[in-house]
């Protein structure tokens, strides 16, 4: 069963998008299984390395959530985890690694709806895409 | 007066208000004791769903604050609660709260849902305004603070019939308390802070728009809870009739505003904005929505409101000057036509969905607070206060703040609590701290030896155990590297299992705690709480979140669920073997606050950190005191400019705690918040002065370039020209002249987009009372839009029947003026569309504000932003509008955005209340979860001072990075951007988070 599951990592802001992981759960919403969630103070704190580790230990895609755009706790924190997300996936796409594995997405507090949402269409993608090439990308986060 | 008050404050109010002077007030070292009438906190703001003019989430705004007053060892809420009796005096006070029956006991409740789940009585939801349905039993809103929920009596089974008592039965913790009565509270104070906000006008008052008749009319209150992705219809707009998303949407302005008819003459300030975001968040849902606005007079006076409309614009809105007499509903489609009239004559056009963007009333049990607290009301029904002390009641002693005082936005209700908690702090200074809880922890254990981690599984009663498979879990977990302890609890949150923790922990010799239960959010501050108190490094304890975010969304796989439980837990483990101990410290603050600019704002908050045992340094670059008040005859509130600024004045000479340094500037600044040291300089001689906080209080002026043979025809004026002839009586009497007075000159132009808000209440003013002082005179007052926001409405109405005249002009066609024997006004009227000639003899120019020279110099001394307009930028322009991202510095008056004198002085008070919360303990708490440099990796490369968002690291004379615990925020921005990997974020650092995620597949690959 969820063996043959992609595996998704969540990197979620504690102020919004982790909250509205809660709110989704809170509202006794469903969403696939498969993801697990790795709360953060601020989206800006993910660097790509974090994402790279990620992939490394096994995730088959990584989603990094901040607040809205404009609406960061930290002013723009978001916005900086954007770049770099934009950065890592180029990067990615060199080596030979499907970009869309790495996403960036933005929530508010009250998105636990949108929450559920990305986590199942961010599955449904991981699940169209071939075994994840792991040497490529160890490579890269050395 | 008795020598020594009472150091506690009764707030009365959980919506922005109420929380903001809590928490100023338990900052500043008094006991609050917070009474809400509501189940929950988050009065007003609970129920939007975003903010303007920043499209902010308003709940990601308020859910951080109702958790901070929840959590304050030092605020106590009391809701579902009422003040019915206040005795007594200014400073001690006896209050009675009568309470009504939760019939939940919210220190046992977990939240966990099971009783809502079988609950069998359903109802209309309250807090979506009717649009969708809750149970008997739940929770107000989903983030509700409390986090529990409460029984609607008049729907409970057991409550009418004494049946059913399901609730009861599925309760694991045992939380019901059906039988529970209210009781009255008997609370001593010292002061009485009323905050109770505001009501919409009930939409159904408007019978010609049919609401309550026709379905798809709605209020905009109504529409904002669909817009909430947390709402009935989980942000989707459909038309209530078919369900049908909306293509044509109209919003009609003024809805229980401005209708004298109703008895609401006034503005209620707020609407043509949230109707211009209402109208946008439409348009993000559904670009293609044909979005109609109809309004009389576009009153966007705000900081970038003008710039919000025109965006809104830009996206496709509508903007339509007219407001509709009567709508009618097709009985087939439901469509709705609104019949108004235009520039082209009268119209008929239908819409898919009406929006009525009703105004704001007194609470609906203003009367009964009012006779209770012993306060007199306006003849409005708000609070009646004082012109020059916003906030003050008719009784000494009790406060009031936010909307209670008249329609306003969440910035300026924020401003209106902190003032008010400040004048509460001033009065109670001598009892600071008296009543306020000090937690004495016993000595921390030293961290050594290797990790010996402990497990706590919970089952939160069957709300993760009945998914997940809560043994299997904990058995999983103990055979984890460095887990020494690994078990199940029933509710881990519970004080029984908290107890016993702390003994596992004693008897285990455990040194790291990891609890897998539900939210970081809502239980991370308990469990480092409990663990403090056990001896053991907060920092120390780590959570997995199996229930929120598993047991809850993945019910019908319980087997995924447990893998996925079992996968959290690892991570938590392998995070928590890696955590440090972090130290938590205290570092000494100078009990100085600098105050620079001595206008209205800068005045009142020298007076009330003075007042409240500050000391202060004012410091004016002017000769004299009073900014823009010396040269006003009257503010805008009416008040007499020189007598007030005669009355500042000697309040200021009278109090030893204020050292005013005229004629000086400030040159430099050094040191950090807490220990600042800035250079002033007077003519020349230069002295350094130590402070803690600084107010920034700069001002505006008036436009110099305006025009219209200004400067050379000594008929034309400026505004505070004339008022400063205004100040002699026998200016103007009797004379029998023609003044025309011209607003927006300088303001809403391309190069300066910004309304300046104060020049059309002053222009009313002005012209009242030429009015008044030559009878036989004329006055004309040429607008755009007139922008008489709240109360000023009045004034306006006033104006109009003083026979004043006012004429509307189009920005494409201003007025024109000829010189000759009489100035020769044209303007084209674009009410009555004729071109009129106006004589005049005098012509007074309502000149744009601009922030005041130098400001950019200032703030740079202290990084402290400006916005793109030239003024000050606040940490949010919704909840922190008072305070700079720069930390330790404070804003207040004109120089955030043009502001009557009245409000400046408001804002004063308000910025001295958050300046003394962060020095009122004499020591500001450092470090914990903040980013630290490792000056050894440092390359000195400046990438973290670029990407800091509050400009907190700075070089050190060794070239190396260096940031003060005391004032960073800990978002790790600069750890994720820092190119040479030499910065560590407390609990959020490399080694922890590489450690998490090194935990997500030992689950896997040891099956």
């Amino acid at each position: 069963m969820t063996r043959s599951e992609p595996l998704l990592v969540a990197f979620c802001c504690y102020w919004c998008a982790y909250a509205a992981a809660d709110l989704a759960g809170g509202m006794r919403l469903s969403y696939p299984p498969n993801v697990r969630v790795v709360e953060v103070p601020c989206s800006g704190r993910v660097e790509p390395e974090l994402i790279l580790r990620a992939l490394n230990e096994g995730a088959d895609g990584v989603m990094v959530a901040g607040c809205l755009e404009g609406d960061c706790h930290y002013q723009r924190g978001n916005l900086r985890a954007r770049r770099r997300v934009e950065r890592l996936r180029r990067l990615l796409e060199e080596l030979g690694v499907e970009p869309e594995r790495v996403e960036m997405f933005n929530l508010s507090a009250a998105m636990g709806p949108r929450f559920a949402q990305i986590v199942a269409e961010m599955t449904e993608r991981l699940r169209g895409l071939p075994p994840r090439k792991f040497q490529a990308v160890e490579e890269a986060g050395a | 007066m008795q020598a020594e008050p009472v150091g506690a404050v009764l707030v009365v109010g959980g919506g922005i208000a109420g929380m903001q002077a809590a928490l100023d007030l338990a900052e500043e070292g008094f006991r609050v004791h917070l009474v809400t009438r509501e189940p929950s906190l988050g009065g007003r703001m609970a129920r939007l769903d975003k903010t303007f003019p920043t499209n902010d989430c308003a709940m990601c705004l308020l859910g951080p604050r109702m958790g901070a007053v929840e959590r304050h060892p030092d605020i106590q809420v009391h809701t579902l609660s009422e003040l019915v009796a206040l005795e007594g005096e200014a400073g001690n006070f006896t209050a009675r709260v009568r309470e009504e029956a939760r019939r939940v006991d919210v220190e046992a409740c977990t939240n966990c849902g099971s009783c809502w789940e079988k609950c069998p009585a359903r109802l209309d939801n309250a807090f979506d305004l009717g649009q969708g349905k809750r149970k008997a039993v739940g929770l107000f809103f989903p983030q509700a603070v409390p986090a529990a929920p409460h029984i609607v009596g008049e729907r409970c089974l057991y409550v009418q019939k004494g049946t059913c008592r399901l609730c009861e039965e599925v309760c694991g913790p045992g939380a019901l308390r059906l039988e529970a009565k209210g009781r009255e509270t008997v609370l001593e104070v010292g002061a009485v802070i009323l905050a109770p906000g505001s009501e919409a006008f009930d939409a159904d008052r408007r019978g010609e728009y049919g609401h309550g008749v026709y379905r798809n009319v709605l209020s905009a209150p109504e529409l904002e809870r669909l817009l909430s992705p947390s709402g009935p219809t989980a942000g989707e707009v459909r038309r209530p009739s078919d369900g049908r998303v909306p293509r044509r949407v109209a919003f009609i302005s003024c809805v229980g505003s401005r209708d004298a008819a109703r008895g609401r003459a006034y503005c209620s300030a707020v609407c043509c904005m949230y109707t211009a975001k209402e109208a946008r968040l439409l348009l993000e849902h559904h670009p293609a929505t044909e979005c109609t606005v109809f309004y009389q007079d576009l009153r966007a006076v705000g900081k970038g409101f003008d710039a919000y409309v025109e965006g809104v614009r830009r996206m496709g809105a509508r903007y339509v000057r007219s407001l509709p007499s009567a709508l009618a509903e097709d009985p087939a489609t439901r469509n709705l036509s609104v019949r108004y009239r235009d520039d082209a004559g009268f119209n008929r056009e239908e819409f898919d969905l009406v929006v009525l963007a009703v105004g704001l009333e007194p609470p609906a049990r203003a009367g009964e607070l009012a006779r209770a607290a012993r306060i007199e009301l306006d003849a409005r029904g708000f609070c009646r206060t004082d012109p020059v002390w916003p906030g003050r009641t008719t009784r000494e002693g009790v406060l009031a703040a936010g909307a209670f005082l008249g329609p306003r936005d969440i910035p300026d209700t924020v401003a209106s609590a902190s003032a008010a908690a400040s004048q509460v702090a001033r009065a109670l200074a001598p009892a600071r701290g008296r009543l306020s809880v000090t937690r004495v922890y016993p000595p921390e254990r030293a961290d050594q030896g290797p990790a010996r981690i402990g497990v706590a599984v919970c089952r939160c009663g069957t709300n993760i155990a009945s998914v997940v498979d809560v043994p299997r879990v904990a058995g999983f977990a103990a055979r984890l590297p460095g887990v020494a302890w690994a078990g199940e609890v029933t509710y881990a949150c519970s004080q029984g299992s908290l107890a016993e923790l702390a003994a596992v922990v004693e008897r285990e010799s455990l040194n790291r705690l990891v609890v897998a239960s539900c939210s970081i959010r809502t239980h991370l501050p308990l469990f480092r709480e409990a663990m403090r108190e056990a001896g053991l490094n907060p920092f120390l304890v780590e959570m997995a979140n199996i229930r929120d975010q598993c047991s809850w969304v993945h019910r019908d796989e319980p087997e995924a669920a447990t893998e996925k439980a079992e996968d959290l837990v690892a991570m938590a483990a392998y995070k928590a073997a890696r955590l440090t101990p972090l130290a938590t410290g205290k570092v000494p603050v100078v009990k100085t606050v600098l105050v620079v600019g001595a206008g209205p704002a800068g005045l009142a908050a020298a007076m009330e950190l003075a007042g409240q045992g500050f000391e202060v340094e004012l410091v004016e670059r002017e000769e004299h005191l009073g900014g823009n008040l010396r040269r006003l005859s009257r503010t805008a509130e009416g008040v007499d400019a020189a007598a007030l600024l005669a009355q500042l004045e000697a309040q200021v000479a009278a109090e030893p705690g204020i050292r005013v340094h005229t004629l000086t500037q400030l040159v430099a600044v050094g040191g950090s918040p807490g220990r600042f040291h800035s250079t002033l300089e007077r003519q020349g001689a230069r002295w350094e002065v130590a402070h803690g906080a600084v107010v920034l209080a700069p001002g505006t002026r008036e436009l110099d370039q305006v025009g219209y043979d200004h400067g050379s025809d000594p008929r034309v004026l400026t505004a505070l020209e004339l008022d400063q002839r205004l100040r002699r009586e026998d200016f103007a009497a009797g004379e029998g002249k023609t003044t025309v007075l011209l607003a927006c000159v300088g303001s809403r132009q391309d190069d300066r987009p910004y309304c300046s808000r104060t020049c059309c209440i002053q222009g009313v003013r002005q012209a009242r009372e030429l009015a008044r002082r030559d009878p036989t005179g004329r006055v004309y007052l040429l607008y755009r839009d007139l922008r008489s926001y709240g109360f000023w409405e009045e004034e306006y109405l006033a104006a109009r029947e003083e026979g004043v005249v006012f004429l509307r002009f189009d920005p494409a066609a201003p007025p024109r003026v000829e010189p000759g024997e009489t100035l020769t006004v044209r303007v084209r009227d674009e009410i009555a569309e004729l071109e009129l000639e106006l004589a005049a003899d005098r012509l007074v120019l309502l000149a744009a504000a601009v922030p005041a020279p130098g400001l950019a110099q200032l703030t740079g001394l202290f990084r402290a932003p400006l916005n793109a307009e030239g003024f000050l930028l606040e940490t949010h322009a919704k909840l922190a509008p008072l305070e700079s991202p720069a930390a330790g510095v404070f804003l207040a008056g004109s120089g955030l955005y043009p502001r009557t004198a009245g409000e400046a002085m408001v804002q004063g008070r308000g910025a001295a209340a958050r300046a003394a919360a962060l020095l009122a303990r004499g020591e500001l708490p450092a470090g914990g979860a903040v980013a630290t440099v490792d000056p050894e990796r440092c390359a000195g490369c400046l990438t973290c001072v670029r990407v800091c968002p509050y400009g907190i690291p700075r070089m050190n004379a060794l070239g190396k990075a260096e940031i003060d615990p005391a004032v960073c925020h800990g978002c790790g921005t600069c750890v994720g951007d820092c190119p040479a990997d030499a910065i560590e974020l407390g609990f959020y650092d490399n080694r922890e988070l590489r450690g998490k995620l090194a935990g997500l597949t030992v689950r896997r690959r040891s099956a």
